[in-house]
């Protein structure tokens, strides 16, 4: 939970429950620097996110792996659900392969 | 005059060079399995059933297994049939089973003081693990610490208090090795099944855990008596395309305080087979 909600908590609890579905910014990175930002609804399952991001950039959903603080982002996680704040980010990251140098 | 009558006393015994030869390669043989058991070798395929197995999870085209936070589908398993290059979905997930045995391992140990029972288990040699995807490597290259946020990796575990911590490395899209930070042997390591040596992995390396003591012991990390280390007899491929195997075992290996390997390019092929039956029933086989 964000401090800002628990200050809105202490204060008043009715707003929270508005709040708790409100919507935050997050920022996808490539690892070579290339920013998208996107405004989702807290409770939005970030798949939803991903196939928005892999048209955006032309790529198949496949091909792209989505990490939040190194740990790869599944099918049903929400913000919500990996506890993501406000302008939190998202690194996307691109196959590997590998057989031989 | 006196006569001999008694026996004839034996012949001294002056052994051939052959002889000699042969007594002293079987002590050097005791010597040799006293230092360094042998681990029986590799078998060349798994039993029957299990074979069947593996058969039936490569043709399953709804084939789909989770592991943590990873997952194996249909079209990544295919990669484990012969001669094809694996990718970072098949690797990432067997780091996640190696991690994922380390944790069942733990939860044993616990039990066991409970209990105080002492116990022989095929688990007790087991290290203090910790894999990070190769991902990890990957931003630290191209962003380094703080642009990667690094330090978010590492936020839920104290890294200096593992055993090892074991990676997989992703050279230009082409090519898998291996590397280790040994807190145990003070080393940082790396298996490259090609044979270089990979004077970048020990020099990021070295940049990462300086930079993460700085962050959360707030002082440069202490090099003393830390070395750069690779094995001079690394299995290697004779192929371009089985690195990603190799990766995956050493890895495995070094999971278990292994100090060689006891694989080379012929068990490839089983070893494919036995990781996809792993995968599918998202364990590794203790045989």
């Amino acid at each position: 939970m964000s401090d800002q909600e628990e200050q809105q908590a202490t204060q008043d609890p009715v707003p929270k429950m508005e709040d708790a579905n409100a919507p935050i910014n997050i920022k996808v990175v490539t690892s070579s620097g290339e920013e998208v930002f996107f405004k989702i609804k807290r409770n939005t399952k970030l798949s939803k996110l991903q196939a928005a991001y892999a048209s955006k950039v032309g790529k198949e959903v496949s091909s792209i792996r989505f990490l939040y603080d190194g740990n790869r982002i599944n099918e049903d996680d929400t913000p919500a659900s990996l506890e993501m704040e406000d302008n939190d980010t998202i690194d996307v990251m691109v196959e590997q392969v590998g057989g031989s140098a | 005059m006196y006569v001999i009558c008694s026996p004839r006393p034996p012949k001294p015994f002056i052994p051939s060079f052959d002889q000699l030869r042969i007594s002293a390669r079987s002590k050097d043989n005791a010597i040799e399995h006293l230092l360094r058991p042998k681990r029986s070798p590799l078998p060349t395929s798994l039993p029957p059933e299990d074979e069947a197995q593996v058969e039936a999870f490569l043709s399953d085209q709804a084939f789909r297994v989770k592991c943590g936070r990873e997952t194996v589908v249909h079209k990544d398993l295919q990669r484990l049939r012969p001669c094809q290059w694996l990718n970072d979905e098949i690797i990432n997930f067997y780091g996640a089973l190696i991690m994922a045995r380390w944790e069942a391992e733990k939860k044993n140990r616990v039990a066991e003081k409970e209990n105080r029972k002492k116990s022989s288990r095929p688990g007790h040699q087991l290290l203090d693990v910790h894999y990070f995807s190769t991902f990890f490597w990957t931003k630290l290259v191209d962003q380094g610490y703080e642009m990667g946020r690094l330090a978010k990796w590492t936020k839920m575990f104290d890294i200096f208090a593992k055993d090892v911590v074991v990676m997989a490395v992703n050279h230009s899209n082409s090519h898998w090795t291996a590397a280790a930070i040994n807190f145990r042997k003070k080393r940082f390591e790396s298996y490259d099944s090609m044979g270089f040596s990979r004077e970048a992995v020990f020099r990021y390396l070295r940049v990462f855990i300086d930079t993460e003591h700085r962050l959360r012991k707030k002082q440069p990390f202490d090099f003393t008596g830390w070395e750069d280390y690779t094995l001079s007899s690394t299995p290697q491929q004779e192929n371009g395309y089985d690195c990603g195997v190799f990766t995956c075992q050493f890895m495995e290996s070094l999971s278990r305080g292994e100090e060689s390997f006891n694989f080379t390019q012929s068990n490839m092929p089983y070893l494919r087979k036995r990781m996809i039956w792993e995968i599918g029933n998202t364990k590794l086989r203790d045989d």
